[in-house]
């Protein structure tokens, strides 16, 4: 099908973007990369009156690095983001991560910030985004506000963004040296959409895992970060019975819904072998850019 | 405004119009300019069947907005070759059966020109880790990665390369 009659306005800077999102009364979409809109458009899932076009905003398609800060602009593209050596170097994660993000072609033009509004459940970005503890900045012609992860995802496809503003920057702070990660995903074939996908950052000093992070997508509406399979870990030596209990405690956390891809008990099943295959490639690779002497050796 | 006059190049033309927002890119090519070599299969981003080039990357011409190439320079399967003189891509799908039916053929032609030109000499591996982006329904892959490996060679020839 085709996409319904609309209004279209091109805005060239941030600032008129701004203003025509407050001008705005009816209903609205930011069009940016496209991948996202265009198919609802298609559809007609969505029908709204006007389409503001923000892909001419050059002052947002930035990537950038300061005081080991990362800034990525509104209109930075997947591409653009996944391969800028600042975020190989600092935080890996991401870069595993975006190999199941689409394909070649949607990387291309689709936007970190896109997917990140779009916030879809089997959409990797939002997790990692959580793992990374990385801010959102959020601005309306009214002012600019900065929300965590947590603040900003709501439950699937929404985010909590008031209709007058705009995602414009994602902000990843520093993260601790010589980490550890892993990302790992499930689909049917690679490149389809995920079945369920989890990832783990961790800090290795002497045999004790600190600063854990652990989280699932596709695994139950609001999952990000969870704190209960964190626990297992946090402070604790590493040995196999903590990476069981960790392993334990996803299959209790995650609350899958069954389709028909697979039941919620197989989704139950592949959180907690992710879980441990992902506490485990991170022990492996944690310190291994540092001095911190590094983990060898599988667990189970 | 519902309506916009846009201007892009076009292998290597210019072409003028008014058209509607809402206009998909597939149906601005196919329509407006008449090129039909551009092929729409699912209209939903998932087949690659439409892809096109715009400033030189591969692009879903059916989940992209015509008025969002504004000044775009726009590069379709009518730009490769002809039925008399194959490009050295099009000759290799035609000598390793690359193509069945030829329905997703524009599509993969377009991404892997975009792969050649950014590496000349990929391996088998990274030839299918970018057909990964298009779906061929005959094929089952393999020819078309001969092909490409296929084209690798010609292209290499052609360069006098050995």
């Amino acid at each position: 099908m085709k996409p319904p009659v609309f209004d279209y306005e091109q805005p060239t800077s941030l600032r008129a973007a701004l203003e025509s999102l407050s001008r705005n009364t009816g209903t609205f979409k930011l069009l940016a990369g496209g991948y996202s809109l265009l198919p609802l458009l298609n559809a007609r899932t969505i029908s709204p009156e006007c389409i503001i076009d923000i892909s001419r905003i050059g002052e947002l398609r930035y990537v950038t690095e300061e005081a080991g800060t990362i800034r990525i602009g509104a209109l930075a593209t997947h591409d653009q983001v996944m391969n800028n050596s600042a975020v190989i170097r600092e935080c890996p994660i991401v870069f595993e991560a975006y190999k199941h993000v689409g394909n070649h072609t949607i990387r291309n033009r689709g936007t970190l910030c896109g997917s990140l509004c779009f916030n879809d459940p089997t959409a990797e970005m939002p997790l990692i985004m959580s793992l990374l503890g990385a801010t959102f900045v959020v601005r309306s012609s009214w002012g600019s506000r900065t929300l965590s992860a947590n603040d900003f995802f709501k439950g699937p496809f929404t985010n909590s963004l008031m209709p007058n503003e705009m995602l414009v920057e994602v902000r990843i702070p520093r993260q601790p040296a010589g980490h550890g990660h892993s990302f790992i995903e499930i689909s049917q074939r690679y490149g389809d959409r995920g079945l369920a996908a989890a990832g783990c950052m961790l800090t290795l000093k002497y045999g004790v895992v600190s600063d854990v992070r652990i989280g699932f997508r596709n695994l139950g509406e609001g999952l990000g970060r969870v704190r209960a399979v964190e626990a297992e870990l946090e402070n604790k030596a590493v040995n196999a019975a903590a990476i069981d209990a960790a392993s334990t405690a996803a299959r209790q956390s995650v609350r899958p819904e069954a389709d028909m891809h697979a039941d919620a008990e197989y989704r139950r099943d592949v959180a907690a072998t992710l879980t441990k295959r992902v506490i485990e490639t991170a022990l492996m690779r944690a310190g291994q850019t540092s001095h911190v002497p590094s983990f060898s050796g599988r667990l189970s | 405004m519902k309506e916009r006059d846009i201007q892009v190049t076009v292998n290597g033309r210019n072409a003028k119009k008014r058209i509607e927002a809402r206009m998909l890119l597939s149906d601005f090519i196919r329509h407006e300019l008449g090129l039909t070599g551009t092929h729409v299969g699912c209209e939903n981003g998932v087949c690659g069947a439409c892809t096109i080039l715009v400033d030189g990357t591969a692009v879903r011409s059916c989940c992209t907005l015509a008025v969002q190439t504004e000044g775009c320079h726009i590069e379709t399967i009518e730009s490769l070759g002809r039925v008399n003189k194959l490009s050295p891509l099009q000759q290799a799908f035609w000598e390793k059966h690359g193509l069945q039916c030829g329905f997703c053929t524009p599509g993969m032609l377009m991404i892997m020109t975009e792969l050649l030109r950014q590496n000349p000499n990929p391996d088998r591996a990274q030839i299918r880790e970018r057909l990964n982006d298009n779906l061929c329904r005959c094929t089952g892959y393999e020819d078309i990665i001969s092909s490409v490996e296929r084209a690798v060679e010609l292209m290499r020839a052609e360069r006098g390369v050995q």
